[in-house]
């Protein structure tokens, strides 16, 4: 049966075997991340409201002040954070060909990171945070919750790989532990304050905020899609050396490239310039992965139609090209004048951190939680949920581009700030009608989510399962 | 785990086989070596385009130029070109049209005040001389909405329309009721006279400080113009 929007997708053609305590795990991981999604855009969306009507209100609880960071936190740590690591201990355990090292440390990094989410939001409400500086708003009593929990789960990951009956590790897993090793470096630099007054501490800001993008939420969701992609594909993957050198050259490049957040600033112009060259040399990177990706799918046109996983990966994969040659392009000095400081940011972080992150994400979640649980959501509402996001931030995306390249002139060409913040009217409309979509396609996702949750006895779901035929 | 060494028909050979994901392991595309030997390039190029040869501006460098540039032209406010100007048809008539396309919309298309104050009365809030005038042309009062219109327009256009708003004083066009102190350099007779001495005092005054900080004018609006009207008579 066609449907207007989702062509009938095929169901699911197996039921994995995987132990219970490991997709209980699983899970409630995915459970948390979509109820922080949840939250989190609802923070997001009213946000967007306030630019179309300043005045809707007047609590100082819900000022822009502290809103924002509230709502970036809430997906970055909440969202993001725990839907990486709950099908990371899926894949993790699954290619290594071993049990979880321990599931109390996978309990306890659960609790660690919602305690964290939720402290560290009540405290940005309350006005109590660690001064401006993005995405490290949490006090440091909180994010400490938060690297335990990634030291607990590195520690779990490291000796369940360490005790794989596979002969080499596969290359989510490269993926996977080089994201941890290294964000929990990063927490740690960027935090320790004895290094941090004046200037240094906007160095270190820049390290860290463009590294907890591209050494945290990059890998980890690459490393995801190398095992999400070509398992739902059931194709072999087109080549390990691109892969490998994706792989190294994101871990080599993507450590210098910090400082180009901080161009033009009194930071020394010679490590300006070696941001920029080495943001222009993360194309080779994006370039070698997104080309892995691509050149695997090909001809796989059937899968994308029949399957509601694949077309996610897809939007991500493609999302994921789009968004970093943008922010390369955007390192440059001559664009970065126009660029910087204003909504083209804030559209670029959308394109990367939603139409590239959040898509494979969701990609992950369809693709393993119904073989996990033997139970499917409803095909409508995976195929609402994934155009409304897609359309919701294909609006968002271009309506911030266009309106933040305008504002970048107007405020080149002298001209009064009054006038950017007029131009910017019907864009920040269009942001806002954008951002609706995509709220109202996490609540789908939420919904969804609900559906897939394993019944009573994950046996009982697994036999009324094999009565519907496969259709391979 | 199977070592695979399985042959597919699109990937090639198979290397690795991983919970039934398997990896073929295909040479680079050559068109993806291009985009590591564009990025040497690239890096090698932007290098000494900024660093070795010093070709591209420092932010420094940059600004010193700017600074360098917009000295010129507010620095040297020749009252008596000023004056001349105002009594120069062409110099109104080139002003007028400029006037129309962006004063218009805040001073009214007679300059009888909307937003902005009328410039017909006999009154002013940022002092009635010519050099007033193109001053509070050239560099705005942000505080108020007056944009600072030099580095958009340029010094040619901002010396037309302060000889447009000049020959414009005291036609008392009816509109905005007048504002600010009484500009009274007609009433002592000879208006372009009166205004080259003003100028003189002003420009010597205030110029060189307020040339130098044109930020300040945001902090501190205008203290030195209001100032001078008085001083006048």
């Amino acid at each position: 049966m066609r449907r207007p929007l989702t062509v009938a997708k095929a169901p699911i053609d197996e039921v994995i075997d995987a132990d219970h305590q490991l997709t209980r795990l699983v899970f409630a991981f995915i459970t948390a991340s979509a109820v922080w999604l949840v939250f989190g855009t609802l923070v997001g969306l009213y946000l967007s409201l306030k630019f179309r009507w300043p005045e809707i209100d007047h609590v100082p609880w819900l000022t822009f002040g502290r809103l924002r960071p509230i709502h970036t936190n809430t997906v970055f740590w909440g969202f993001a954070s725990n839907g990486m690591i709950g099908l990371a201990y899926y894949v993790v355990a699954r290619t290594s060909r071993q049990r979880l090292h321990s599931y109390k440390l996978g309990w306890i990094s659960l609790a660690l990171i919602q305690i964290s989410v939720v402290a560290g939001d009540i405290c940005l409400a309350a006005g109590i945070n660690n001064g401006a500086q993005e995405y490290r708003e949490y006090i440091w009593p909180v994010m400490a919750l938060f690297a335990g929990a990634l030291v607990l789960t590195c520690y779990n990951f490291y000796w369940t790989i360490s005790n794989r009956t596979t002969k080499e590790i596969y290359i989510s897993n490269w993926y996977i532990m080089g994201a941890l090793l290294w964000t929990i470096s990063l927490a740690t630099i960027a935090y320790l304050p004895f290094y941090q007054y004046g200037f240094a501490e906007t160095a270190i800001q820049g390290y860290y905020m463009h590294q907890g993008v591209g050494m945290w939420f990059t890998p980890m969701v690459l490393g995801l899609t190398y095992y999400f992609l070509p398992k739902l594909l059931n194709k072999p993957i087109y080549s390990y050396s691109l892969g490998v050198l994706a792989f190294w050259t994101q871990m080599v490049f993507y450590t210098m490239i910090g400082a180009h957040h901080f161009l033009y600033s009194p930071l020394p112009w010679w490590l300006q310039t070696v941001a920029i060259l080495f943001s222009i040399g993360m194309l080779v990177t994006v370039v070698a992965g997104t080309a892995n990706f691509l050149l695997t799918m090909k001809g796989s046109g059937h899968a994308v139609r029949n399957t509601y996983a694949v077309p996610f990966l897809l939007v991500g994969v493609v999302y994921y090209f789009v968004g970093s040659a943008q922010g390369s392009f955007e390192a440059l000095r001559s664009l970065n004048m126009i660029w910087h400081f204003n909504n083209y940011t804030i559209g670029h972080s959308h394109i990367t951190m939603y139409g590239f992150v959040t898509f494979l994400i969701w990609g992950g979640v369809y693709g393993l939680l119904p073989r996990l649980s033997g139970r499917e959501a409803r095909q409508l509402f995976i195929g609402m949920h994934f155009w409304l996001a897609f359309i919701g931030v294909l609006i968002y995306g271009v309506s911030l581009s266009i309106g933040g390249t305008l504002q970048g002139l107007s405020w080149l060409a002298g001209k009064p700030f009054e006038d950017s913040v007029t131009l910017m009217a019907p864009y920040w409309l269009w942001r806002a009608i954008g951002g609706t979509l995509m709220f109202g396609s996490h609540l789908l996702f939420a919904y969804n989510v609900w559906c897939m949750l394993p019944s009573k006895s994950r046996d009982e779901a697994v036999e009324t399962y094999t009565e519907v035929p496969s259709a391979s | 785990m199977s070592e695979g060494k399985r042959y597919d028909e699109i990937q090639g050979k198979i290397v690795h086989v991983y919970d039934g994901i398997e990896e073929a392991d295909n040479d680079l595309p050559k068109w993806w070596l291009w985009t590591l030997y564009g990025a040497i390039v690239f890096a090698i190029g932007y290098w000494f385009y900024y660093q070795e040869f010093r070709i591209g501006k420092t932010p420094v460098e940059a600004y010193e130029a700017a600074a360098a540039a917009s000295a010129t032209t507010t620095a040297d406010i020749d009252p008596t070109k000023l004056a001349e100007a105002a009594t120069n048809p062409q110099a109104i008539a080139a002003g007028q049209g400029v006037f129309a396309t962006n004063c218009a919309v805040c001073h009214g298309d007679k300059a009888e005040g909307k937003i902005g104050p009328n410039l017909t009365d006999d009154r002013w809030l940022h002092g009635g001389s010519g050099v007033d005038i193109y001053r509070t042309i050239f560099e705005g009062v942000p505080s108020k909405g007056m944009p600072n219109w030099g580095p958009t327009l340029g010094a040619k256009s901002v010396e037309d329309v302060t000889a447009y708003v000049m020959s414009l004083r005291g036609t008392n066009v009816p509109g905005k009721p007048p504002e600010g102190e009484p500009w009274s350099g007609d009433a002592a007779g000879g208006a372009p006279a009166e205004d080259t001495a003003a100028g003189a005092d002003a420009g010597s005054g205030p110029s060189a400080a307020d040339t130098n900080a044109a930020d300040t004018n945001a902090a501190a609006p205008g203290p030195a113009s209001p100032a001078t009207p008085t001083n006048a008579p």
